[in-house]
């Protein structure tokens, strides 16, 4: 407490918190955490309005931050939705509803102002269902929204203690983490930088992923060719780097081809029956299925056989000497299917 | 390729690589690691996946090339220490994955191997470089379990241990050939490591603690493998799943094992859906494996059940520090300690490794055979199964009983201990009579079982003696005090008689008060005293108080003293005769009233 005195100012007393009271310094960590975001604002706009005399001082520069709607919780977890909104706030993120919302009229207007600007829908549960249900309003606001959700309940909580049906089906829901609150702020912000998916581009015309080692160097070069005589593009897997940049190129190309060609020529047994494998396991994450798999069995002659047969994989028998009529019937099968 | 979505309790086989979601950015970590020193310990708490992640993942990764600057020939030699590390090692080695096909074929080639091993650390790479591998081929050796050697160096041979482990180290350390160590370690057993020299510094070097799955990754190993034989796992399963896995260090094999009942449960149906419903209906995560073990247990008759105790007490282990753990066995050892046929044994070890279970492995479809060796599938069985978790806790009550036993009969031997008595020797009868210890089972707690037995029977036979010691002597006691008792009676009698006489004589000379009270002292002996010899008493007695005592009636009439009196026969009339004449009255007189009796 202070009070002006001519110039100077009077400190009238200090407060005497206990230092064993945590939860004082904690408000008053957020106090001086707010204190410096509005000072630097403050700055911003002083800065700003050098640059642009006509934009008025009072007006804050736009936070460009992301924003999480982190939802208004009963009472027994306010200190839960403190620790997250600090978590958050040190994180970079920004965190809507900024005010207390104190009726159901400003929780409707928090809902349909706030959360179509956030990224995420954040919500602490308890077995408390609230005054008016308010939780369970967010939530389905939220919904509503198509915005995505992450909840949370804690772990010890045991569910069958709940008597009331309807926070129990709340508790029960498939984005509810039970987990340690710790993991719970690690999760939320996880979600919250994740970026979106790349989306598949779609290639021009069809595309091939031919799979050879480095041992099949030559062999995979002279069905490259054939392959590009035929219209058809085709993309090598990486065969030097990192062993996590040769993984997720292949993985990649598995998930993106239009059909794979596995070269087994001189490269051992394991080796292409693992790509076969590969294969089969990726088959089942694609958007798209895969329009045509092959298996080229260029020379040495003797070999052991693969003793793995995908449903629609085809065995091109060249282990004399490349049949370009097997490629080609191959390449046709994949651009009928290409072009379907 | 698999043939079933899930593994359940086992550890992915090697070839399942198709259905192995979730770790990929752990083998990429594996395989730079891998590259970096050739030596990698691959460590993690019990159940977190490690076993899955090498043999799985990372020897598959090496195959696909994912390790480009090694190609992608490999020969792997795979093995665990037991107890026979150099000799697992050697055969390891001759098998067709590794070394076998040049080394191979010749009966004597495990023990050249053996012996080339044992020369010293090199030996590993002796090998290597005597072999003619295909150009750039890699030799990988693989020790699963690495904290076998362990128990090993403890219980069996500490130079064989060391020996082993600075072979590795060895191998791992030269670059002339192309040669990988690769181990696998509960990450309760760090500290151990200390133990050998150099292991420590290895593994500062090239440790990999296998992280908990994320949320994230563990949904991947839920759905990826239900989707690639065409199914489904219902969102809110997914969910349910991972909130009920939370930080439970059995959460892996757990959840594959209940992915595995579920997927069983509905797979007769046309389209694959796994459901919430069918999760609580098998127990969901918390009781399921328990659940589905005693299912299996129930299906045996008694004389099964009593076999199948006796085979999975024989396959875990509780270590000094209260440590559970595997212990493989042989199938012709843990029969010979049941003392069963292998036949019995092998129909008991079929139901437990049905495919839809997998407790034991070998896997289903491996033939048995008597050397085969039988293990538990995964340790999380021993901490997750009720019965077997009571079982495991009764080997060690038996096995510290017969440890103590064993102990105190050696020292007897060499007569620094004495004989058990009570209540050791209770305890241990009772425990012998309960377990039915045999040698074979004594084998596992140090041997001696003869001279175990011998002492168990030596101090039965001192107690039995002690016994029948104690029992004579306390007849002889009881000869004693029926001796005192008798003479007791005997004086007691006399006294009884010598008061009668005494009263007798007393009442002889008609002294009916001292009479009396001779006889009421004898009353005190009563307690003692024949009954015959007591009425004999008790009519003198009377006839005391008749003639010593006070009369019934006084008759007054004559007013003169009486100078005699006369009884009629019949008792009926008493006459008295006076001074002044005679006085007769009628009266009712007692029966038996003597004709000269005195009147006052």
């Amino acid at each position: 407490m202070v009070e002006q005195e001519g110039s100077r100012l009077r400190i009238l007393g200090e407060p005497r918190p206990d230092p064993a009271d945590l939860r004082y310094y904690d408000k008053l960590n957020d106090l001086a955490s707010d204190l410096a975001e509005e000072l630097t604002r403050l700055q911003q706009a002083a800065e700003q309005q050098k640059v642009s005399p006509s934009v008025p001082t009072n007006q804050p520069p736009m936070d460009t931050r992301q924003a999480i709607f982190l939802a208004e919780v009963t009472d027994d977890l306010l200190s839960q939705r403190d620790e997250v909104q600090r978590y958050l706030d040190q994180a970079g993120f920004r965190v809507l509803p900024a005010m207390a919302l104190e009726s159901a009229d400003t929780l409707q207007q928090a809902l349909v102002q706030d959360l179509p600007q956030c990224k995420l829908f954040v919500q602490l549960l308890s077995p408390l269902f609230g005054r008016h249900r308010y939780p369970r309003k967010q939530y389905e606001g939220a919904c509503s929204t198509n915005i995505p959700i992450l909840q949370w309940y804690d772990p010890t909580l045991p569910l069958n203690t709940v008597t009331d049906s309807d926070q129990l089906a709340l508790l029960q829901g498939d984005t509810v983490l039970a987990v340690h609150l710790e993991e719970f702020k690690r999760e939320v912000v996880k979600r919250a930088s994740a970026k979106p998916a790349r989306p598949v581009q779609p290639a021009i015309g069809a595309l091939v992923l031919l799979n050879a080692s480095n041992e099949d160097d030559s062999l995979g070069q002279a069905v490259a060719e054939v392959i590009n005589r035929n219209g058809v593009g085709y993309v090598m897997p990486l065969r030097a780097g990192e062993p996590a940049q040769i993984r997720q190129d292949l993985e990649q190309r598995l998930l993106e081809s239009d059909g794979v060609i596995i070269v087994y020529g001189a490269v051992t047994h394991t080796w292409a029956r693992n790509q076969v494998l590969h294969c089969h396991k990726f088959m089942s994450l694609r958007q798209q299925p895969l329009k045509a798999l092959a298996v080229y069995e260029g020379p040495p002659e003797e070999k052991e056989d693969l003793r793995v047969k995908l449903p629609g994989m085809r065995i091109l028998n060249c282990r004399k000497s490349l049949d370009e009529n097997l490629l080609r019937e191959f390449l046709t099968i994949l651009t009928a299917g290409a072009a379907a | 390729m698999s043939d079933f979505p899930y593994p359940g309790l086992r550890p992915f086989h090697r070839d399942e690589v198709d259905i192995f979601f979730g770790r990929d950015a752990q083998i990429d970590q594996l395989l730079t690691r891998l590259d970096r020193k050739r030596f990698l310990a691959v460590v993690g708490p019990s159940g977190c996946g490690k076993s899955s992640l090498v043999q799985t993942g990372l020897l598959n990764a090496l195959e696909t090339g994912f390790l480009a600057s090694a190609g992608v020939r490999w020969r792997m030699a795979t093995l665990r220490p037991g107890n026979q590390p150099l000799r697992n090692l050697a055969q390891a080695l001759l098998t067709p994955e590794a070394l076998g096909p040049e080394r191979g074929g010749d009966e004597s080639s495990e023990a050249f191997l053996l012996a080339t091993l044992r020369r010293g650390p090199l030996g590993l790479v002796e090998i290597r470089r005597e072999v003619a591998l295909p150009q750039s081929t890699n030799l990988l050796v693989l020790v699963d379990q690495f904290e076998e050697i362990f128990r090993y160096r403890q219980q069996y041979d500490i130079n064989e241990a060391d020996a082993f482990v600075a072979l590795l180290l060895a191998s791992a350390a030269q670059s002339d050939v192309p040669l990988y160590v690769l181990i696998t370690m509960r990450s309760d057993f760090l500290g151990d490591c200390t133990l050998f020299a150099g292991l420590p510094e290895a593994l500062n070097d090239s440790q990999f603690l296998t992280p908990r799955l994320t949320r994230e990754q563990l949904q991947k190993a839920i759905i990826g493998p239900a989707r690639v034989f065409g199914g489904e796992v219902e969102p809110a399963l997914v969910n349910r799943l991972l909130n009920d896995m939370g930080t439970d260090p059995d959460q892996l094999p757990l959840m594959q094992h209940a992915l595995m009942r579920l997927w069983n449960r509905a797979s007769g149906q046309s389209s694959v859906v796994l459901t919430v419903r069918d999760y609580e209906a098998i127990g969901s995560l918390k009781e399921a494996l328990s659940r589905h073990a005693d299912e299996a247990y129930e299906e045996l008759d008694d004389a099964q059940k009593a076999i199948a105790e006796t085979l999975f007490r024989s396959l875990c282990e509780r270590s000094a520090a209260q440590r559970d753990t595997r212990r493989p066995v042989r199938l012709e050892n843990v029969a010979a300690v049941a003392g069963v046929t292998p036949e019995q044994m092998m129909a008991v070890v079929e139901v437990f490794r049905h495919p839809n279970r997998s407790f034991l492995i070998p896997p289903a479809g491996v033939p048995l055979k008597l050397d085969t060796i039988l293990d538990i599938s995964h340790e999380s069985l021993i901490r997750q199964w009720q019965r077997l978790s009571d079982w495991v806790e009764a080997e060690a009550a038996s096995a510290d009983t017969y440890r103590r036993l064993v102990e105190t009969a050696r020292l007897w031997k060499d007569g620094r201990a004495a004989l058990w008595g009570t209540p050791d020797l209770e305890y241990a009868l009772a425990w012998r009579e309960t377990q039915q210890p045999n040698p074979v089972w004594a084998q596992r707690y140090g041997g001696d079982f003869e001279l175990a037995k011998e002492f168990l029977d030596a101090s039965e036979a001192e107690r039995e003696a002690d016994r029948q010691r104690e029992e004579a002597k306390r007849q002889e006691e009881l000869h004693r005090t029926r001796l005192q008792l008798t003479w007791a009676m005997e004086r007691t009698h006399d006294l009884f008689e010598s008061h009668l006489t005494h009263a007798s004589l007393l009442a002889r000379i008609e002294d009916y008060a001292a009479a009396r009270d001779t006889l009421n002292k004898s009353r005190e002996l009563d307690k003692d005293i024949p009954a015959d010899r007591r009425h004999a008493r008790n009519l003198l007695s009377w006839f005391v108080d008749l003639k010593g005592g006070t009369a019934e009636q006084v008759y007054t009439g004559a007013g003169a003293a009486l100078k005699n009196v006369a009884v009629n026969p019949d008792g009926r009339l008493l006459a008295a005769v006076g001074e002044k004449g005679t006085v007769v009255e009628t009266v009712a007189a007692l029966p038996g009233l003597s004709r000269s009796g005195k009147m006052k």
